[in-house]
Formats: structure tokens, C-alpha cells, sequence
């Protein structure tokens, strides 16, 4: 927690990429880019995943780490599995998951 | 083996050139932190730690510990002040009590070079770890909060919590993340809850706390990482007297934490190796070296003027005081990264092993039917001490309803394990007696060989023993009185008879319980990668690699088709899966564990305790799974004696490899010796079986285990 909180502490100092713009993203918005990276590459992608929480703060330049957490449909239990995850935002706001949630490198499935 | 060849040719030794102080230390109870109400609520906190305990001048290395303190109102932050110590801490619990803790890392990166398995997971560099409760028979339960709240876990080691100071492991190519995160949570911001509810039946004994990240595990725990947990009252089980009256205080307890540290000379206190080398010293003194205190000196070639201490509770060679008559109940923890231990209390005057009574094995306290044949013990200890009689067996007529002593000379400590003894003075006879003015003996271990392909672990003395003079005020039966809870887990109400509410739900599909009469077979061997086809046992960066097999086998001692799984290198995506049994009681099995290689290794199961059984031994006797007249000795881990390959097997055609493979069993090329265990499982959740050589564990041997409720069992599959 206390790490978020530097970062997030840090942002008035570089107000220039703190406007409204920076906010961070919604579990809305993370889940529907889990979904295009999804259905961009299905073999790399458990698509039942469904996201139930975040905790995110950003490093600028519309990069955001996020602890997510998230429930696999497959899973009768009620876990909750946790990621790290790094998303970024373009220009024109739309959000892109880079790294986490189970994207894979390439080949692998799982 | 070891998976790093860290050192080569023959060592010449020097004299050496540790001198410790001579006058010992008195050696300190490990702070105690103890339950109240039923809650133990603690912040422990994992970070740098200079160790100021060697005596050997030069040395306050800094290594890795926990800081533990009662959990503050807020923040994460202990008071200044607060416990921090290498030599480790007691969690001080009762049976039904409830263990939280706020768990944070703090521990600094790691230099790739001290990670083997870096290659593999080049995030363990960041040093991600979590947390272990060794031999607590608790649930596995996984998270099931959602952030921005704080992950709670049960006794869970499928997570990594990595210091954000470290970096994010998000950050990272995905290659490298994706190695990491597949199979195991990623908690970035360094921060779980632990909440861990103990049975109102579970045993009373010692127990310890370690992390279990797999590939940084050794590392992590030959720096300093481990504390204890002490679970009820030792007057529950051990009295002076056959009736009873006299119950053994909690007070004549003593817990001696054995930990050992590798340094290299250097500036600032030197610099701790994060490893486990068994060449770092010879194995005995040679000729004008030293007497070894607590401390052997590096090995000239190799590790000219470094120094590896082997402490009790963080102190080297302290002097133990024992301070009654009565003596001491002793609870001794192999708290090594890999480092084996051959213990014995040696009589100062004699320089004899003395006897001593064995009570309680991995926090079980043994229960041995009166009458039982001294070879089926000896059976049922499977290897880990030499037995003697008990001169007070032949001399003290014992209730009927009374175990008979126990007695060893020496006590073999795989890591991870633990044994409870009584430390009382003993004349020549072996006789407890009166002590003379200035009575001493060393605790030391006298040094232990893993086998041909295996380590040979240092002799050291350990520490000083103090006896008082004068007679045993309370003792008037020459031995202690034995009720083991090994037996009474076993029995109605038991833990493994009734077992526990578990926590409903977790599961996945495709679980069913093995066949009636069905056992599984554990294969431990070195594989052979695809990435390195032509070295078996050995990965393409020339490292060795350790694995474990599978197979399941009929009532009729055939195995089952389509059952069989090569030794191959730990893969979380690969479980054995079994429900509870009716109404989610526990359920019991046999394993049958076959080491193929040329080494000892160390079988480890979490969540539970298992029995040593004989499946050929008479439904009367202590050794057969039917038996219901006693637990005997109830362990959670045990070693596995090593194979004697022939010539037609790989270990012979290849002798890198240090293992034969599942085929050259199968052919009849390579003598083993099946290790049979009787386990029940009482608990849910997601674990591991493992070798606690954590060299190897952190190498690939381990396996996932899941066991889920009996109702939401369906279809098939292992
Ligand atoms: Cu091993």
C-alpha cells in the first residue's frame, strides 16, 4: 500500500500528466481490455475470467500497474486469484493490457 | 547433490583460522509470542538482519529475518525495539486457536549469481517469499477477498509476495513474468494477511514457520528465515511418575533452534553465501584445525578464511545450563536450508554418546504400545535415530496402560525436522543419577553422509551442557511417563479419526478417491529434460535437476494403466486431487515413496502427519496400516533411503545422472527400498509434497496436491 501511495503522492509534483486524463482506470475498463486482448489471441486466454477487484496507480505516461483480482468460471470455489498486471492508455483512452492475467509470451496455453 | 557445482579438486586444509572466543554465552529462549483468548494477532515483517551473535571475530553478517511483533492499530510498522532476530522467535499457540498475521516483505534483491533456478525464474531476483507453517495439520485455503483489500490466506504457499521497493514483477518482458505468475498469485505490493485456524484436537508440540517460495526457498532459509510455533502444553503428554501426579512443567521446556549460515570474510561484518555447500568445510576437523564451536573455516581452495556457523537459537556455541535435576525437556528443529544433522549429547568426562529419552517426533508426542517388539521401533523410526535401550525399562515395572521408553543415542535430522528429548544426567550405566560437581557434555553432530552421489554435512560441536549437581527432586520412576498424542489422533474424537469442519466449497472438477486397496507410488530421481536429452539429471546450463514420479497401483501390486507419470521437474499445472470421505471425514492412504537416485532425500508432506506402516506385517502389529492399538510414531517427514543401481541402470552407464530411471526399476536393474507410509488427510486446499533437501526443493522435487470436500467430487482423474 504504502508503495501506491508514493506514486500516487508523486503526482502533484509532475501536474502537467496529472490532469483528468491520468485517472486511473475503472474495473470496467480493465475488463473490457482483458476482453479485446482475449479475442485477440484466444490460445493465450482463459475467456471465463471475470475481474472483481483492482488496486491500481500509476507511473505515467498512461502506464498503470494494478493488483487485480479476478475468478475463473471454471473454478466452483469462491477464490479469488490476484496478478499483477500493467495496463496503458492511448491517446484516444483506450486501454491496453500488457503484461498479466495469464497473456501468455507466445505458444503456450494455459 | 547439489544443484551448483560451487567448488572443485581436492581441498588441502590449513590450519585453521577461526578462533572463537572461548568463554561461551548463556544461550536465550527465543522470544515468545504467545496466544491470548484464543487469537495470536502478529505483524512479522521479513528484511535485512545483521547477526551480532558469532563470536568469531569478524563476523556480524547481515542475513534475512523476521521482525515479529504484536499487530499494531494501524500501519505496518513494528515499534522500535520490536523482536528481530536471526536466531528466530516462538509462536506460542494452543490447540483451537486462531493464528493471524499481517505478512510484509521487505527483503532486498538477490544477486542472480546465488540463484540457481534463475535461469527458470529470473524474477526470483526481486526476491518475492511468503510464508510456511510447517507440520500445523490447518487447511490450505486460498484468497477470497478482492483488492484494493489485503489477500488472506490459509497455511497457502501457491502465492509470491514481492517487495515493491524491489520493482514490480508487471514491469518485466513476459517471458520472464509469465515463468512467474501462471500458477501462483503475484501480490506486488508486499502485503498479505495470514489467518490460520489450529483444530481443537490437534496435537501439542513444536512446530516451525518458514517461507516456501518455490526457487529461492533454500536461499531464503539458509539466510535466517524460520521461527517456531509451539502448539499446548507438554504436561498434556509427559509425566514424572507412572500415575500421573506429577505433570512436566511447561517451564522445564527448552527449544533449540538449529541454524546454520555460510560467510565470507569481507568489509562490513562479511557477506552470508545465501547457500548450502557441503564442501564449504571438510567434513571432520583435519589435523591443526580448530575445535569446531559452533563455527567450521572454509575450505582454503574454495573459501579461503570463510567461515560457516552452525548456531542454536542465533548463538554460536552457547553454554545450556540445565537447571533442574529433573532435567529438561529439549525440542531440538533442523532449521537448515539442506544441512543434514547426526546429533548426540556427548559426555564431557567419557566422551560417550549418552541415552537419551525420545518423547515426541515432528511435534507428535510417540505412543508405543507396552510390548512392542524393539525392531518394529526401530521400523517405525525409519532410519532417523539409533535406538538404545532404556536402562530404566528393565528396572521400573510401567503401568499397564504406560508406553515403554524410548531411548536413542543419536538423533538423525534431515532439515525440517524436529524431536523432543529429555536431557537429565545419566551415569555410565546409562542410569539417570545424581550429577557430580561439574558435570558437562557437547551437544554436537557428529557429521552425516547422504550417500554415494550425495553430501557429506560437517561435524561440529553445537553447545556447551551445564548439569546441577544433586538428585532428580520429582523423578522417581527413571523415566518419563508417555502418553503420545500420536495415539489419541487416531482415536474417536481424534483429529484423523473425526477430523475437522472444514472450511465448505473449494474444489475443482475431476477429483475422485482412489480405489479401496489401490496405492499411489512417489518416484524420487533426477529427470531427463528435453532441453538437455543427453544428461539426464542434469539441466542444458550443466546444473543437476531433481523430479518426482507417479504411478497408481492395484490391490493386487500391479500398476494401473494409463497412471504412469515419469519423473519430471515440479509443475504447479499438475495435481493429485482426492475428496474427503463421507461427510468430509478424513481419509486415509497408503504411498509407497521409491527413491531411485544414489543420495538421500527427504520426503515432506504439508497439512498433515504420516505412520511408517509394513503392508506384510501381522493386522496385530504397530507396523500394519490396520493397526488400531497405537499411532506409534507420527512424522512429516522422513528419509528415503537411496538406491544400489546395477550395471545396466543410467546411474551406472551415466554416473552424472545420480539417479536410475523408472525403467531400470521396472527391470529389475536397480535395488530400492520403498519407503510405506500411511497418510490421512483431514484438511482442504491446495499444497505440495516435496523433498525439504530445499536445494532439491527449489531443483523441481515437488508435487501438487489438492484435497477438496467429498461432496463436490465428480468424474475422474489424478
Ligand atoms: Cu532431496
Amino acid at each position: 500500500m504504502k508503495y501506491w501511495g508514493l506514486l500516487i503522492g508523486a503526482c502533484p509534483l509532475v501536474a502537467a500528466s496529472c490532469g483528468p486524463a491520468d485517472l486511473p482506470p475503472t474495473l470496467a475498463e480493465l475488463q473490457a481490455a482483458y476482453a479485446r486482448e482475449a479475442a485477440d489471441s484466444t490460445a493465450l486466454h482463459d475467456p471465463t475470467l471475470t475481474i472483481v477487484g483492482i488496486d491500481c496507480a500509476g507511473t505515467g505516461e498512461g502506464r498503470y500497474l494494478c493488483q487485480v483480482g479476478y475468478r475463473s468460471a471454471r473454478q466452483t470455489s469462491d477464490r479469488v486469484y490476484i496478478d499483477a498486471a500493467l495496463f496503458t492508455r492511448d491517446p484516444r483512452g483506450t486501454w491496453t493490457l500488457q503484461s498479466g492475467l495469464c497473456r501468455r509470451a507466445g505458444g503456450e496455453t494455459g | 547433490m547439489l544443484r551448483t557445482s560451487l567448488m572443485c579438486g581436492a581441498a588441502v586444509f590449513s590450519v585453521a583460522v577461526l578462533a572463537s572466543e572461548t568463554h561461551a554465552r548463556t544461550i536465550q529462549e527465543p522470544p515468545l509470542f504467545a496466544s491470548q483468548n484464543g487469537v495470536l494477532d502478529l505483524l512479522v515483517i521479513a528484511a535485512p538482519q545483521r547477526v551480532t551473535t558469532f563470536t568469531a571475530p569478524g563476523f556480524t553478517p547481515i542475513g534475512w529475518a523476521y521482525e515479529v511483533c504484536t499487530r499494531p492499530d494501524a500501519g505496518n510498522v513494528c515499534p522500535q525495539g520490536a523482536t528481530g532476530l536471526y536466531g528466530g522467535f516462538r509462536l506460542g499457540l494452543q490447540p483451537g486457536d486462531l493464528l493471524k498475521m499481517r505478512f510484509v516483505n521487505q527483503l532486498p534483491p538477490v544477486n542472480p549469481a546465488k540463484l540457481t533456478s534463475y535461469v527458470y525464474d529470473p524474477l526470483l531476483a526481486l526476491n518475492p517469499t511468503n510464508l510456511h507453517t510447517h507440520g500445523l495439520v490447518v487447511e490450505a485455503t486460498a484468497n477470497t477477498v478482492a483488492p484494493p483489500a489485503v489477500p488472506v490466506y490459509g497455511d497457502f504457499i501457491f502465492t509470491s509476495v514481492f517487495n515493491p521497493a524491489n520493482g514490480n514483477p508487471a514491469i518485466y518482458s513476459l517471458s520472464t513474468y509469465n515463468t512467474l505468475h501462471q500458477h501462483v498469485d503475484v501480490i506486488a505490493n508486499g502485503v498479505v494477511d495470514y489467518r490460520i485456524q489450529l483444530p481443537a484436537n490437534h496435537p501439542s508440540g513444536a512446530y516451525w514457520l518458514h517461507p516456501h517460495m518455490h526457487g529461492n526457498a533454500m536461499n531464503q532459509v539458509s539466510a535466517g528465515l524460520s521461527g517456531i510455533i509451539s502448539v499446548g502444553s507438554v504436561g498434556k503428554y509427559a509425566c514424572y511418575d507412572s500415575q500421573c501426579n506429577s505433570r512436566v512443567p511447561d517451564g522445564s521446556v527448552r527449544h533449540l533452534i538449529l541454524k546454520d549460515m555460510q560467510v565470507m570474510p569481507g568489509p562490513n561484518g562479511g557477506a552470508p553465501m545465501f547457500q548450502e555447500d557441503a564442501a564449504f568445510c571438510q567434513a571432520t576437523p583435519m589435523p591443526g584445525e580448530a575445535v569446531r564451536n559452533g563455527v567450521c573455516a572454509g575450505d582454503p581452495a574454495a573459501y579461503p578464511h570463510g567461515a560457516w556457523f552452525f548456531s542454536v537459537n542465533g548463538q554460536q556455541f552457547p553454554t545450556i545450563p540445565v537447571a533442574s535435576g529433573d532435567g529438561e525437556i529439549w525440542r531440538l528443529q533442523n532449521a537448515s536450508g539442506s544441512a543434514s544433522y547426526d546429533i548426540q549429547l556427548t559426555n564431557d568426562q567419557t566422551a560417550q554418546p549418552m541415552i537419551m529419552q525420545l518423547l515426541s517426533v515432528d511435534g507428535v508426542s510417540i505412543a508405543i504400545p507396552p510390548g512392542t517388539a524393539p525392531g518394529d521401533i526401530v521400523e517405525l523410526g525409519a532410519a532417523r535415530f539409533h535406538f538404545a535401550t532404556c536402562p530404566a525399562a528393565s528396572t521400573t515395572p510401567t503401568a499397564s496402560s504406560e508406553s515403554p521408553p524410548v531411548c536413542v543415542t543419536d538423533l538423525v535430522m534431515m532439515p525440517s525436522a524436529r524431536a523432543e528429548i529429555w536431557a537429565v544426567w545419566r551415569g555410565a550405566d546409562g542410569h539417570v543419577t545424581s550429577a557430580p560437581a561439574g558435570a558437562t557434555a557437547t551437544l554436537r553432530t557428529v557429521g552425516f553422509t547422504t550417500g554415494p552421489s550425495g553430501d557429506s554435512w560437517p561435524a561440529v560441536n553445537l553447545a556447551k551442557v551445564q548439569f546441577p549437581a544433586g538428585h532428580a527432586p520429582r523423578l522417581n520412576h527413571g523415566a518419563l511417563n508417555i502418553h503420545g498424542d500420536a495415539l489419541a489422533t487416531m482415536q474417536p474424537g481424534g483429529l484423523f479419526e473425526t477430523g475437522f469442519p472444514n472450511t465448505p466449497g473449494a474444489g475443482i472438477t475431476g477429483c475422485k478417491a482412489l480405489p479401496p486397496g489401490h496405492h499411489r507410488r512417489i518416484y524420487f530421481g533426477n529427470p531427463t529434460l528435453a532441453s538437455a536429452p543427453n544428461t539426464p539429471g542434469m539441466d542444458q546450463y550443466g546444473n543437476a535437476v531433481f523430479g518426482l514420479g507417479y504411478e497408481e497401483i492395484d490391490q493386487n501390486g500391479a500398476p494401473v494403466a494409463g497412471t504412469l507419470a515419469d519423473v519430471t521437474m515440479f509443475n504447479p499445472a499438475n495435481v493429485i486431487c482426492l475428496p474427503l470421505g463421507p461427510g468430509n471425514r478424513p481419509v486415509t492412504e497408503v504411498w509407497e515413496i521409491i527413491n531411485l537416485t544414489t543420495e538421500l532425500h527427504n520426503f515432506h508432506i504439508h497439512q498433515t502427519k504420516f505412520r511408517v506402516v509394513n503392508t506384510t506385517a501381522p493386522q496385530g502389529s504397530l507396523l500394519s496400516p490396520k493397526s488400531t492399538q497405537g499411532g506409534g510414531v507420527m512424522e512429516d517427514n522422513v528419509p528415503l533411503p537411496y538406491a544400489v543401481p546395477g550395471k545396466l541402470s543410467q546411474a551406472v552407464r551415466i554416473p552424472s545422472s545420480g539417479s536410475c530411471t523408472i525403467a531400470d526399476y521396472k527391470a529389475g536393474y536397480c535395488a530400492v527400498t520403498p519407503v510405506v507410509l500411511q497418510i490421512p488427510f483431514a484438511m482442504v486446499g491446495e499444497f505440495v509434497y516435496h523433498c525439504h533437501i530445499l536445494d532439491h526443493e527449489d531443483g523441481g522435487m515437488m508435487h501438487a496436491i489438492q484435497v477438496v470436500p467429498s461432496a463436490i467430487s465428480t468424474a475422474s482423474g489424478r
